[in-house]
C-alpha cells in the first residue's frame, strides 16, 4: 500500500429523494493530508454527499470506502468509529454539560456498562480543549458562550477520537473575519496532522485559500474538478456562479419617481441569530418600479 | 334483517365517530396540538345541555344549543389558558413544548371530569332528545333519534366543507395548517386563525357531545374512552387527515358495531384496537396522513 | 469524577432524608406508614419514568403498560401456583421488560406524538384484555393474592424504602454516568450521537428495558403488599398521570425528583380525601399549574433559587 493511497474513496455516489436525483455519479479521493473543498450553491447536493459519506444518508447506488474498508450502507455509529469526523454547521452542544464535559462526550466509548470515564479520559479532553483554544471556558456551560466558542467545541469533538477523515460543513458561516482565520489555522492543522479533509461550502473566496484541490458540483453533478485556479476559469463553474456573461439593464436612480423617499429603506441593518451574526449594518433601499437583486 | 340493523346502527356510530374525530384531526392538523380533554369537552357539552333543558327546565333546543355554547368556551379557554401560554412560554424548550402540552390538556380534561362528577355526580345521563319516536326503516325498528344523528353529523361536517373549501377564511385555516408562516407573508394574523379553530372545534366537539348524549347518554367517565377512540381514529386516518379521519370513523365504527352484534358487546373495542396497533406498526402514517 | 459524584450534595440530602424516614414507623401511625408504603412504590415508577423522558427523550404516556404487566403477571402467577413470591416477582419483571421491548420497537421509526400514542393504546390494549380475561384476571371487580410480604405495617415500610432507596441510587448512578450521558445526548440530538459513534437504538432500547424493570418489579411489590390488584389501581390512565405527573412535579430529569413528586402527590391527596371528588379536581388543578408556571417542578424551584443567590 503506496503512502499516497486515498483515505477516503467515493465512487460513482447516487442518492435518490423521491423521484428526484440529489446526488449523480459523483467521485473522489482525498489523501492523508490533503484538504478538498467540495463547492456548489445551494441545492447542489454536496449536503447530502456529505451526509451519505457519514451514513446519515444511505446512498443508494455507488461505493465509499475509508482506508480502503467498503463503508456505504452502513450505520453512521459505525461509519464514525472507524474513523470519519463531522463538524456540523449548526453547533449542537449538550446544554446541561460544561464545556469539558461535553469534549470528554466525544471520548467515550459506545458501551451500556461504562459508568465513570477515568482520568485519562480528563486529560486526554483538557489536552484537546488546549488544541483548539478552549481551556479558558472549560467549566462553562454553553449558553454563556459567544459563537466561535460554540463552533470550538464541535471541531473538538469532532477530532476527539483521531479520526483519519473529517468533514467540515461550511465552517465559517456566521463568523468574524478574525474568528474565521483561527478556525482556518484549526483546519490546516488537521491536515498537518495527516487527516483527510473534506470541506463543503457555497462559497468558494472564503476556502480558496486553505483548499489543495476544488470538486464543483450543480443539480447533484460534477461540472468542474482540480486546483483553484483552473476551477475558477471553467466555463461551466463561471456560467453557474456568475450567470454567463454580464449583460447590463440598469437604469439610473433619477428615473423612478420616489427618487427622494424610496418606498422600501433599510438602513444599518443587524440580525443576530442566537449567537450567529446573520447580517451586520446592512442598508439598501428599493424605489418603486425598481428592481432589485442581492446575492453573496 | 340484521344485515340492515348493523348497516343503520353503525351508520350512525359512525357519523358520531366521524364528528368527534374530525374536531379533534383539525386542531392537530392546524396547530399540532393533540387536545387530550377532547372527550372531557364533549362530555361536558352533553351534561350542560342534559342540565339546561332538564333540570332548569329550557326545553331541548335550547339545551342543545347551551351545551354547545359550553363546549366553545371550553375550548377557547384550553387554547388561551393552557396552549398558548406553552407555545409562548420561554422556560420550556421547543422540544418538549409539545410533551407538555399533551400533559397539561390530560391534566385540564381530568379537572373538567372530575368538576362534572362533582356537582352532578358520576352517574349517566341521557340528554333531552330533539326527535323522538320509532321509524321503520327497510323493516328495522329504528328509533328517529338516531337518524336525526346521523343527518346532523353529516350536515355539520358538510357545513365546515363548505368553509374549508369556499370560503376565504377558510381558506386561510387551510393554508395556515400546511404552512404557517407562509400565512403570515399574505398579512393574515396567525392568531386570529387559530382563535378561529379553536372556536370551530369548541362548536364541532359541542355539537358530538350533545348529539351523542341524546343518542346513548353520557357519564362523567366517558371522557377517556372518548379521547381514546377519537385520537385511535385519527391515527388510523392519518393525523392530519380530515378525510382520512371519515374513513377511518366508519371502519371503526362498524368493527364495533359488528362485534357487538356478531361476538359480544363487551368486546366491541378490541377489533379497532388490534388494527390501531398494526397500523402504527406497518403504516404509522395512517391511512392518509400527512406530517 | 466518581468521588465528586458520590459526595455530591443531591446525594448527601437523600441519603439525610432516607435515613430520617426510616425512623418514622417509631412514632407515625400504621394508617400512615400506609400512605407512604405506596408513596414509595410510586415514587419508583416516577423515577423509572424518568429515567425515559427526561434523559432519553421518549415521552412513554402509559407508564401503567409496564406497571400493569409487572404487578398482574406476578398476582396472576401467584394465583394459579402459588410459587414463592421473589420468582412471581421475576416473572412480573420478565413480563414487563418484554413489554418495554414492544414498545421500544416502533420507537425509532415514530416520531414525536405518534409515539406517545403508541404508549397509550399499550394501556388500553392491557386495560381491554385484563377486563375480557375476566376469568384469569378479575376482570374489573380486580384480582386477590393469597400471599402477602408481611402484614406489619413496619415491616412493609422498611421494605418499601429500602427498594426505593436503592432503585434511586441506581437510576440516579445511571443517570450521573457515561451512559446517562449518551443517552441524553441521543435523547436531545440524535443524528450528533450518532456522527460521534454511539449506537443510538441500543441505547434507548436498554433505558426502555431499564425504565420497565424498575416499573414491573415496583409493580409486582405493591401487588404483595396491598394484597389485590385492579385495572383503577395498576393500569387505569390515571394512574399513569399520576406517575407523569409525579415526575414532572418533583422535577424532571432530576431522577430524584419522582419521588419528592410521589410523596408531595399522596400526601396532598390525602389531606384533600375529606372534599371527596373534589380532591382528585384540586390535585390535577395544582399539578396542572405547576407544569404552566414551574415547569422545572420542586426542585427545579430550588435550583433556580440556589442559582439565583
Amino acid at each position: 500500500m503506496s503512502a499516497a493511497a486515498a483515505r477516503l474513496d467515493v465512487r460513482g455516489l447516487y442518492k435518490r429523494f423521491g423521484g428526484l436525483a440529489a446526488v449523480r455519479d459523483v467521485g473522489f479521493s482525498i489523501k492523508a493530508g490533503e484538504i478538498l473543498g467540495l463547492i456548489g450553491p445551494n441545492g447542489s447536493g454536496k449536503s447530502t454527499v456529505m451526509k451519505s459519506i457519514l451514513g446519515v444518508e444511505r446512498p443508494d447506488g455507488g461505493s465509499v470506502r475509508v482506508d480502503g474498508v467498503e463503508v456505504a450502507g452502513w450505520a453512521p455509529h459505525r461509519i464514525a468509529r472507524l474513523g470519519v469526523g463531522m463538524v456540523f454547521q449548526h453547533s449542537r452542544p449538550l446544554h446541561r454539560q460544561t464545556v469539558l464535559e461535553n469534549i470528554v462526550f466525544g471520548l467515550l466509548p459506545d458501551r451500556l456498562l461504562g459508568f465513570f470515564p477515568g482520568a485519562a479520559v480528563d486529560a486526554r479532553a483538557r489536552a484537546i480543549a488546549e488544541r483548539v483554544g478552549l481551556t479558558a471556558v472549560l467549566d462553562r456551560r454553553p449558553a454563556t458562550l459567544p459563537f466561535a466558542d460554540l463552533h470550538r467545541i464541535e471541531i473538538a469533538k469532532a477530532i476527539a477520537r483521531n479520526p483519519k477523515v473529517v468533514l467540515i460543513d461550511e465552517p465559517f458561516a456566521g463568523l468574524t473575519a478574525r474568528e474565521t482565520a483561527s478556525v482556518a489555522m484549526l483546519i490546516a492543522e488537521m491536515r498537518n496532522d495527516g487527516r483527510a479533509v473534506l470541506i463543503v461550502d457555497h462559497n468558494v473566496k472564503g476556502i480558496s485559500a486553505l483548499v489543495d484541490r476544488i470538486y464543483a458540483m450543480h443539480v447533484g453533478e460534477r461540472i468542474a474538478e482540480g486546483a483553484v485556479q483552473e476551477v475558477m476559469e471553467n466555463e461551466t463553474v463561471r456560467r453557474v456562479y456568475l450567470g454567463g456573461a454580464l449583460e447590463t439593464a440598469a437604469r439610473p436612480e433619477t428615473a423612478f419617481r420616489d427618487v427622494a423617499t424610496p418606498f422600501l429603506d433599510i438602513k444599518n441593518l443587524s440580525v443576530v441569530y442566537d449567537k450567529a451574526q446573520a447580517l451586520e449594518n446592512v442598508s439598501l433601499h428599493v424605489h418603486q418600479g425598481e428592481f432589485v437583486a442581492s446575492s453573496d | 334483517m340484521l344485515f340492515w340493523q348493523i348497516l343503520i346502527d353503525g351508520f350512525a356510530i359512525s357519523s358520531l365517530y366521524a364528528l368527534g374525530a374530525t374536531g379533534f384531526t383539525l386542531i392537530f392538523g392546524v396547530t399540532g396540538v393533540l387536545n387530550l380533554s377532547h372527550g372531557a369537552i364533549m362530555v361536558a357539552a352533553a351534561v350542560a345541555a342534559w342540565a339546561a333543558s332538564g333540570n332548569l327546565g329550557a326545553g331541548a333546543y335550547s339545551g342543545a344549543a347551551f351545551g354547545v355554547v359550553v363546549a366553545l368556551a371550553l375550548s377557547l379557554a384550553t387554547y388561551y389558558l393552557i396552549v398558548r401560554r406553552l407555545q409562548l412560554s420561554r422556560a420550556v424548550r421547543e422540544e418538549e413544548k409539545e410533551i407538555f402540552i399533551l400533559t397539561a390538556t390530560l391534566l385540564w380534561g381530568v379537572m373538567i371530569q372530575e368538576a362534572i362528577a362533582y356537582f352532578y355526580t358520576n352517574n349517566a345521563k341521557t340528554v333531552l332528545p330533539i326527535v323522538e319516536g320509532v321509524v321503520s326503516i327497510l323493516g328495522v325498528r329504528t328509533p328517529a333519534n338516531e337518524i336525526f344523528t346521523a343527518l346532523v353529523c353529516w350536515a355539520t361536517i358538510g357545513a365546515l366543507w363548505v368553509f374549508v373549501n369556499r370560503s376565504r377564511a377558510g381558506k386561510a385555516v387551510l393554508a395556515a395548517s400546511m404552512n404557517p408562516r407562509g400565512v403570515t407573508l399574505l398579512g393574515i394574523e396567525l392568531s386570529t386563525v387559530y382563535v378561529g379553530v379553536w372556536a370551530i372545534y369548541g362548536a364541532l366537539a359541542g355539537v358530538a357531545g350533545v348529539l351523542l348524549g341524546m343518542f346513548l347518554g353520557v357519564s362523567s367517565y366517558s371522557a377517556g374512552p372518548l379521547t381514546a377512540s377519537a385520537f385511535s381514529i385519527v391515527v388510523l386516518g392519518g393525523l392530519g387527515s380530515v378525510s382520512g379521519s371519515l374513513i377511518a370513523a366508519y371502519v371503526v365504527g362498524y368493527l364495533e358495531t359488528l362485534t357487538a352484534y356478531l361476538v359480544s358487546p363487551a368486546y366491541r373495542a378490541i377489533p379497532a384496537l388490534l388494527l390501531l396497533v398494526a397500523v402504527m406498526y406497518v403504516r404509522p402514517r395512517g391511512l392518509m396522513g400527512r406530517r | 469524577m466518581l468521588r465528586r459524584a458520590l459526595l455530591s450534595p443531591p446525594v448527601l440530602i437523600s441519603l439525610i432524608v432516607v435515613l430520617a424516614a426510616s425512623t418514622l414507623p417509631l412514632y407515625v401511625s400504621g394508617y400512615v406508614l400506609g400512605l407512604l408504603t405506596v408513596a414509595y412504590y410510586f415514587g419508583v415508577f416516577s423515577m423509572a419514568w424518568d429515567l425515559l423522558f427526561g434523559f432519553a427523550n421518549e415521552v412513554n404516556f402509559g407508564p401503567s403498560f409496564l406497571i400493569g404487566l409487572g404487578a398482574y403477571t406476578a398476582g396472576i402467577l401467584d394465583n394459579l401456583y402459588r410459587p414463592p413470591i421473589a420468582l412471581c416477582a421475576v416473572a412480573g419483571v420478565l413480563a414487563s421488560m418484554t413489554g418495554g421491548v414492544v414498545l421500544a420497537l416502533p420507537a425509532p421509526r415514530v416520531r414525536g406524538p405518534y409515539f406517545g400514542l403508541t404508549t397509550l393504546v399499550a394501556v388500553l390494549m392491557l386495560q381491554n384484555f385484563v377486563v375480557v380475561a375476566a376469568g384469569l384476571t378479575g376482570g374489573e371487580i380486580g384480582l386477590t393474592v393469597p400471599d402477602v410480604i408481611s402484614i406489619d405495617d413496619k415491616v412493609n415500610y422498611w421494605i418499601a424504602l429500602s427498594f426505593m432507596g436503592v432503585s434511586g441510587a441506581i437510576l440516579y448512578g445511571l443517570s450521573r454516568s457515561s451512559v446517562g450521558l449518551i443517552l441524553q445526548a441521543s435523547g436531545q440530538d440524535p443524528v450528533q450521537a450518532a456522527a460521534l459513534g454511539f449506537n443510538v437504538t441500543k441505547h434507548k432500547l436498554a433505558a426502555f428495558l431499564v425504565s420497565a424493570l424498575f416499573s414491573g418489579l415496583a409493580g409486582a411489590l405493591m401487588v404483595f403488599y396491598l394484597g389485590a390488584a385492579s385495572v383503577g389501581t395498576f393500569i387505569d390512565v390515571t394512574v399513569g398521570v399520576q406517575v407523569i405527573v409525579g415526575a414532572v412535579l418533583g422535577g424532571r430529569r432530576t431522577i430524584l425528583g419522582g419521588v419528592l413528586g410521589a410523596v408531595f402527590l399522596v400526601a396532598f391527596g390525602e389531606t384533600l380525601r375529606p372534599l371527596g371528588d373534589l380532591a382528585t379536581f384540586i390535585v390535577s388543578a395544582v399539578a396542572l399549574a405547576v407544569v404552566l408556571f414551574f415547569p422545572g417542578g420542586l426542585l427545579g424551584m430550588v435550583k433556580g433559587a440556589r442559582a439565583a443567590t
